[in-house]
C-alpha cells in the first residue's frame, strides 16, 4: 500500500485536465450531433438561397437590394429559427448522458463544478462559434450580391449583439439540463421561457431594449449607425444573465444525486 | 488501528431518503480500514449500489457523513476520487468510442498527464486482454469485454480503494474465474469493496463482510465473525455398514426428540436438528447409537455453504425482530 501512495505522488496531476476532457468530448459530440448539422445546413441553405434570390431581383428587375435590409431580416429569421435549434442543442448537453454520466465521468477525478464549466463552454463555444462563423461568411457574401452599405463595425456589433441573445438561450438550455432529470421537459421549459417571456417582454416601456427591438434596429447598426450605450446594455445584460442563469445550474448540479 | 485517520472509508450514521419517499439507507456506520477486502451482502433493494454511490459522492447523504481517506465526501471531492477505482453494476459507455478512447478519456477525467496516461492505458489493454479489439468501438462489445474494459477503467488511476459494485455479475465461468483472480491479486495491496450477490464470490475473495437489510447494516465484521454465528443444525453423515443394520439405526434416531428432519438417501444420513437442541449432545447419541449397532461412520458435516447459511440466518432474524428492532437500535445508539 506503501509503495502504491509513493508512486502516485509522484505523479503530478493536472487539475484542469478533466475540464479540458469534457470540453474537447462535448464539441466533438456537438458537432457530430445531427441537431448541429441540420442547424448549420439550415441555416447555410437559407442564407444563400435568400441572398441568391435577393442577387436574382436585382439582376431582373434592377431594384437596389440593400444589404443592411436584407441582412437585417435574414439575420432575424435565423435568430427566430435558431433559438428553438439552440434549445433543443442545450438542453440534452447533461440530461442525455444520464446513463453514463455517474458511472463513466462522475465517478472520476472531476468535480460537480468542473463538469457543468466544461459542458456550458462547450455548448457556448459551439452555438456562438457556429452563429458568428456563419454570420461573417453570411455578411462577406453579401458583399458581393448586394448593394453595399454596411459599415465593418456595425456588422461586428451586429453579431455581438446576436451571439450574446444566443448566448443566453444556451446558458439557460444547460442550466436547464443540469436541473431537469428529463430532456423533453427541460426543452418545453425552454421553449415557453423563450417564447412566452419575448411575448411579455414586449409589454415593457419603449425605453426597455428587449430582444425583438434590438432586432429591430438591426438596419441601422449594420450601417454603423448605433448607440453604444445601447451596445453596451444589451451585451451586459446578456452576459450577466448568462452567467447568472449558469450560476444557478451550476449550484444545482453541484448538490443533486447523480 | 492507528485511529480515524487510518481508516479507508467511515460512515457515521448515514442515512439515504430519496424524495421523501423511500428509505435506502437507515443509520449506517461503517469502518473500513486499508487492506480490507469488505464483501457487502444484502437482497435486491437492501442499498448497497445507493451506499457505494453515497461512499462515492455520486449522491449526497440526507443525514450522516462520509469519509474516505480520512476527509468528509462530496460530490466536489475530486481529489478524493482520484484515489478510487469504481466498476458500476452494468457499466454503460459513451457510444461510439474504442477501449483506447475510453481509456484516454477516463485517465485524462483522473487529471493524468500524457506521459503517464499513454503507457499506462496501452499496459492495461494488454493486461484485460482487449488488445485485438482495441480499434473496434465498444457498442459491438460482449459482456465479458466490456467488463474487462471496466475494470481497466478502475485501475488506470492506480487507486488505493477499489469499489466494485458485482463485477462478476453476467459473466461466464471462465471470465468469473478470471475476475475473482484478479481481485485476489489486487487485494494484496489495495482495500476493495464487492458488493455481491453471489455469496461463493465472497467467501472466496473477501476477509470481512457487511450485511445490508432495508438499508440497515445488520452485521459488519469479519467473515469468520458471520461465520461463526452460523447455526449449527443440519448435518449429512456418510455411512457404512450392513443396510438392514443402518435402517434400524435410522428408526432408532427417529425417536431422539432432538432432530426435526431425520432422512436416509442410500448411506447418507441428514439430520435436521430442532432450534432448541444442544448439537453437541444431539451428535453424542447419534455417535453412540451408530456404535452400538457397529455401524460405521464414514465423514461428518455441516450442510450449506457457511456463509450463505449465516447470511440466511441473520436476514431471518433480523425480519423476526418485529418492532423490537427499534429497542435494540436505540440501545445500539
Amino acid at each position: 500500500m506503501e509503495a502504491t501512495t509513493k508512486i502516485l505522488s509522484a505523479v503530478k496531476y493536472r487539475r484542469w485536465l478533466p475540464y479540458v476532457a469534457v470540453l474537447q468530448t462535448d464539441l466533438r459530440q456537438t458537432r457530430q450531433s445531427w441537431v448541429y448539422r441540420l442547424w448549420v445546413l439550415a441555416i447555410f441553405l437559407a442564407a444563400f438561397g435568400y441572398l441568391l434570390y435577393r442577387l436574382g431581383v436585382h439582376r431582373e428587375t434592377g431594384l437596389i437590394q440593400s444589404a443592411s435590409l436584407v441582412m437585417s431580416d435574414l439575420i432575424r429569421w435565423v435568430v427566430m429559427g435558431s433559438a428553438a435549434v439552440i434549445a433543443a442543442l442545450t438542453v440534452g448537453s447533461i440530461s442525455s448522458e444520464r446513463g453514463t454520466l455517474a458511472d463513466s465521468v462522475l465517478s472520476r477525478g472531476i468535480s460537480r463544478y468542473q463538469y457543468f464549466l466544461a459542458k456550458w463552454h462547450a455548448r457556448l463555444a459551439g452555438v456562438v462559434g457556429t452563429f458568428l462563423g456563419m454570420g461573417a461568411l453570411m455578411l462577406i457574401a453579401s458583399h458581393f450580391m448586394l448593394h453595399e452599405n454596411l459599415s465593418f463595425r456595425g456588422s461586428l456589433v451586429c453579431l455581438t449583439m446576436v451571439a450574446g441573445l444566443f448566448g443566453m438561450v444556451a446558458s439557460a438550455g444547460v442550466t436547464l439540463s443540469a436541473t431537469c432529470s428529463n430532456s423533453r421537459v427541460a426543452m418545453t421549459v425552454l421553449w415557453l421561457v423563450l417564447y412566452g417571456g419575448g411575448a411579455l417582454l414586449e409589454l415593457l416601456p419603449r425605453s426597455y431594449a428587449t430582444p425583438d427591438r434590438v432586432l429591430q434596429q438591426l438596419p441601422e447598426v449594420l450601417q454603423g449607425n448605433y448607440d453604444p450605450g445601447l451596445l453596451g446594455n444589451v451585451v451586459g445584460v446578456c452576459a450577466i444573465a448568462s452567467c447568472l442563469v449558469a450560476l444557478v445550474g451550476l449550484v444545482s448540479f453541484s448538490r443533486r444525486d447523480v | 488501528m492507528a485511529g480515524d485517520a487510518a481508516l479507508v472509508v467511515e460512515t457515521t450514521r448515514l442515512t439515504k431518503i430519496y424524495q421523501n419517499r423511500n428509505i435506502a439507507i437507515n443509520d449506517v456506520s461503517l469502518e473500513i480500514e486499508p487492506g480490507h477486502v469488505l464483501g457487502l451482502l444484502g437482497p435486491n433493494g437492501a442499498g448497497k449500489t445507493t451506499l457505494l454511490r453515497l461512499i462515492l459522492g455520486l449522491h449526497r447523504p440526507t443525514a450522516g457523513t462520509v469519509k474516505v481517506f480520512g476527509r468528509r465526501m462530496t460530490p466536489n471531492a475530486a481529489d478524493l476520487r482520484r484515489r478510487i477505482g469504481y466498476i458500476p453494476t452494468n457499466p454503460q459507455f459513451p457510444r461510439g468510442m474504442t477501449p483506447i478512447a475510453y481509456l484516454d478519456y477516463m485517465a485524462r477525467l483522473f487529471g493524468l498527464p500524457r506521459d503517464v496516461r499513454k503507457p499506462r492505458l496501452a499496459s492495461l489493454i494488454r493486461a484485460v486482454e482487449l488488445l485485438s479489439a482495441s480499434g473496434d468501438p465498444i457498442d459491438r462489445f460482449s459482456h465479458g469485454m466490456t467488463a474487462r474494459l471496466a475494470v481497466a477503467a478502475s485501475l488506470i488511476n492506480e487507486p488505493d480503494l477499489l469499489i466494485w459494485d458485482e463485477p462478476t455479475h453476467n459473466l461466464d465461468i471462465e471470465a468469473r474465474r478470471s475476475m475473482l483472480e484478479l481481485i485476489k491479486s489486487l487485494a494484496r495491496e489495495k482495500t476493495l469493496i464487492l458488493s455481491s450477490h453471489n455469496l461463493n464470490d465472497v467467501d472466496e475473495v473477501c476477509n470481512h463482510t457487511a450485511v445490508l437489510h432495508n438499508g440497515q447494516l445488520i452485521f459488519c465484521g469479519s467473515l469468520s465473525e458471520l461465520k461463526g454465528r452460523i447455526r449449527k443444525n443440519h448435518y449429512e453423515l456418510d455411512l457404512d455398514g450392513d443396510q438392514k443394520t443402518i435402517t434400524r439405526v435410522v428408526q432408532m434416531i427417529k425417536q431422539m426428540n432432538e432432530f426435526k428432519t431425520v432422512q436416509l438417501k442410500q448411506r447418507r444420513l441428514e439430520l435436521l436438528l430442532t432450534p432448541d437442541a444442544s448439537n453437541c449432545s444431539a451428535l453424542a447419541n447419534v455417535f453412540m447409537t451408530l456404535s452400538d449397532n457397529k455401524v460405521t461412520l464414514v465423514s461428518i458435516r455441516s450442510v450449506g455453504q457457511q456463509t450463505e447459511q449465516a447470511y440466511l440466518d441473520l436476514v431471518e432474524t433480523e425480519d423476526s425482530k418485529g418492532f423490537t428492532r427499534l429497542y435494540s437500535a436505540n440501545e445500539a445508539a
